[in-house]
């Protein structure tokens, strides 16, 4: 029983940081992508007001892009110099006995077979997760790239490059995501909650069920093979390092140069050129104009046509009195009307000539 | 390196587009319209319920005595000439006329003037004059009145800029013109000229576009400035709400596929603008931030607004040989490729774009081959577990290694 207990060392600090940046971006990148890749859900619009707008989701997209960019040249440096450094194996790379371990497991599972076969040290699962991550990265990371930069890209390359990246850009996304809530949770999640990758160690339980083989070669102290003397080892580094660090340098470079595209002004685009406002005659004329030649004569400060109230006070105006023009009619006798007035109404009369008392109120 | 015309930020800054300042604007007209709208509701219900107009107030042909004499007017206090002349067949014909669906009078618009002598004239210019009379539009026309207090020229006016439009510029005062198109024979042209009052450079480059070609053969089909900039309620079209909205004001009718069948035109392309990145990004702003500007291109960025012409045209700026100088207006190192890069309202397919449709069906097939492929071995994989649990608990727990092979091998 204390042999159960006994635990194996599985990764060092660097996976285990490696893999908590991976979590870190893929995640944000998968939250941040995927509400730009279906912008009519409604949980898309919450998420997006949350973060901001979708100009910092997407600020935030692109961060995390970098996280990843930069885990991923890290990684291809660090995987080189465990190979080339520290002669360890390649014990990552698939091979025909993954093909046999999967139909194995598989027939297994369908119980055509009695026992799971028995995996080295990353078995089928963790193999084909790795070497998806590292095409899904791939796909990822290039067809970013054109998206960030479409005026950089199409300095090189057809139009059509751009909307065939966003085409791929979006499948890949969705396929990486699918993959990860089928594959990997189901694997290190639900079927059992594997914490490896975080802690570093995993028991001989585990061993047992997954890694069979691994935990046979290290019982038999096959595994892991011996580092290469150290003189041999720092020959090595002083080859390595400089030679890594020079191509990383060149890498990183010409990320930022590719980072810092301007693809478009960051103002509204311009307005149109045509001024608004121009109006065809001065504001403030009115519509109905009577001849302007009339109006131009008018001296100014006078009123010209204003005629004058003419009270009528001598008699009451009544019924007996209605017909005025019997008396004040052009050529009449008592106070005769002006001539211009010869066709108006009777009953006009009293608009401008009003009865004594109202004028008085007035 | 901005390109952003000094022009478009003074004029941005005269209408008070910070936020802070456009805050204060918009408090001061909901503040106006919580004042006003209770007063032009009630003043005419109030009226209403007294009986209505007064039927003893001054007849027209009592203003008319007078007023028909030709040549009449006077100065104001500002040395404009005010003309007092009216044509009675004018005031005839207009809406106002004896055709009008209520009697209207001289008075009940010139309410200050029951009687002679007339009061003297109130101390203003002629505009001030005008803008105050329009007041009494609202008194019958409630509901336009309402809306126009939200419109930009009742903003401009409240802001000082005494020319901006108020109900008369646009239709008339005295020959105050129908507008029911339906009933009355109007015609569209007759918007147009108004706006062009004021707005005659745009009027005139919407003359020259397609849309105006056609308004000027009297097509019905093609929008006049009131269906893109809705009378009364017009909006400010430099506003980000207009900008976020316009793509949706286009798709009204260039979504509409029974309309557009009728000129061979494609409905695609709203849904082909709203899939690509300039239209989704202007989508999530109008759902997200409906009030802030985004630099991603609308429908009026590529094709112009008023001088829209067609695809087809040489001139036109989206005429694929003019593309790139389309382009470089917002993106200024874009080359011939880039303008590529969008696919011009097309749907993808094998013919005109082979390299995305290829992409897209090699993920047509490699989705669900991968996601296939995992789901089987998931899928058997949680059947074995499962399987292999249920027979664990079902036998006695014993500690030794063959006793649970043994009862793997029992499945």
């Amino acid at each position: 029983m204390r042999e159960r207990m006994r635990e194996f060392v599985r990764f060092g600090p660097i996976e285990r940081l490696e893999h908590l940046f991976l979590l870190i971006s893929f995640t944000t990148l998968a939250i941040t992508g995927l509400v730009q890749a279906f912008p009519e859900n409604n949980i898309s619009l919450t998420i997006i007001r949350l973060l901001g707008g979708i100009e910092n989701t997407r600020t935030l997209h692109h961060i995390s892009a970098i996280v990843l960019v930069l885990l991923s040249i890290f990684h291809i440096f660090y995987v080189g110099y465990k190979i080339y450094v520290l002669k360890r194996p390649l014990s990552m790379l698939p091979g025909l006995k993954d093909v046999r371990d999967a139909v194995d497991l598989l027939r297994y599972n369908l119980g055509l077979r009695r026992r799971p076969p028995e995996m080295d040290r990353y078995n089928f699962g963790e193999k084909i997760e790795y070497w998806a991550v590292v095409w899904g990265t791939l796909v990822m990371g290039f067809t970013g790239y054109m998206l960030w930069n479409p005026v950089f890209t199409t300095r090189f390359l057809p139009g059509e490059f751009i909307p065939a990246a966003k085409m791929a850009h979006r499948y890949e996304a969705i396929l990486a995501v699918l993959s990860i809530l089928i594959w990997h949770v189901w694997h290190v999640h639900i079927k059992h909650f594997n914490k490896s990758i975080f802690t570093g160690r995993i028991t001989l339980e585990e061993m047992e069920e997954e890694h069979a083989l691994e935990l046979k070669r290290i019982q038999s102290g096959e595994w892991p093979p011996p580092l290469p003397p150290a003189a041999e080892r720092w020959r090595r580094a002083m080859l390595y390092v400089p030679l890594a660090g020079l191509m990383a340098l060149f890498m990183l470079l010409t990320t930022y140069y590719v980072f810092t595209e301007q693809t478009a002004i960051t103002t509204v685009p311009p307005a149109p050129v045509e001024k608004a406002y121009l109006p065809a005659k001065p504001p403030g004329l009115p519509t109905a104009t009577p001849a302007p030649e009339m109006a131009m004569e008018i001296p100014k400060q006078r009123v010209l046509y204003a005629p004058e109230p003419m009270p009528i006070s001598s008699h009451p105006v009544d019924e007996a009195w209605a017909e005025c023009s019997a008396c004040h009619a052009p050529y009449g006798y008592i106070h005769p009307a002006p001539l211009d007035h010869a066709d108006y109404e009777a009953s006009a009369c009293t608009t401008c000539h009003p009865f004594a008392k109202e004028v008085s109120q007035r | 390196m901005s390109v952003r015309s000094p022009k478009f930020e003074v004029r941005g800054r005269w209408l008070g587009f910070s936020a802070f300042q456009k805050r204060n604007t918009q408090y001061a007209i909901r503040i106006t319209l919580l004042i006003l709208i209770p007063i032009l509701i009630l003043i005419p219900s109030i009226a209403h319920a007294q009986g209505g107009a007064d039927p003893n107030r001054p007849t027209n042909e009592q203003c008319l005595v007078c007023h028909e004499e030709p040549g009449l007017s006077m100065v104001l206090p500002s040395n404009e000439v005010l003309p007092l002349s009216i044509d009675p067949g004018i005031l005839a014909r207009s809406a106002h006329g004896p055709d009008a669906s209520e009697e209207v009078r001289c008075v009940d618009c010139h309410n200050d003037l029951n009687g002679y002598p007339h009061p003297p004239f109130p101390d203003v210019d002629f505009r001030t004059w005008q803008l105050k009379m329009s007041l009494v539009c609202g008194n019958c026309h409630e509901d336009q009145a309402v809306d126009r207090q939200d419109s930009v020229h009742a903003r401009l006016i409240a802001a000082g800029k005494f020319e901006a439009a108020s109900c008369s510029d646009c239709h008339g005062s005295h020959d105050v013109f129908w507008v029911d198109a339906e009933k009355h024979e109007v015609d569209r042209m007759d918007q147009v000229d108004a706006c062009a009052q004021c707005h005659r450079t745009i009027a005139d480059q919407y003359k020259l576009s397609v849309h105006g070609q056609e308004a000027l053969k009297g097509n019905p089909d093609v929008p006049v400035c009131s269906n893109c900039h809705p009378a009364h309620k017009i909006q400010d079209p430099r506003s980000a709400e207009f900008r976020l909205k316009s793509p949706e004001l286009c798709a009204e009718c260039h979504a509409d596929e029974e309309l557009m069948a009728k000129y061979d035109i494609s409905t695609d392309v709203f849904d082909t603008y709203v899939a690509d990145f300039h239209g989704t990004t202007v989508q999530i702003f109008e759902s997200v931030e409906p009030g802030v500007y985004t630099n991603k291109a609308v429908c009026s960025d590529c094709h112009g607004a008023h001088r829209i012409l067609p695809p087809t045209s040489v001139n036109s700026s989206v005429m694929s040989a003019n593309l790139v100088k389309t382009c470089q207006r917002c993106h200024p190192d874009a080359n011939e490729n880039f303008t590529k890069s969008w696919l011009g309202h097309y749907r993808p397919d094998w013919e005109k774009y082979p390299i995305v449709t290829a992409v897209q069906w090699f993920y047509y097939l490699v989705i669900p081959i991968t996601l296939g492929f995992f789901t089987i071995f998931v899928g058997t994989d949680i059947f074995r577990t499962l399987k292999n649990k249920l027979a664990r608990s079902q036998k006695p727990v014993d500690a030794g290694d063959d006793a649970s092979e043994g009862g793997e091998d029992n499945a």
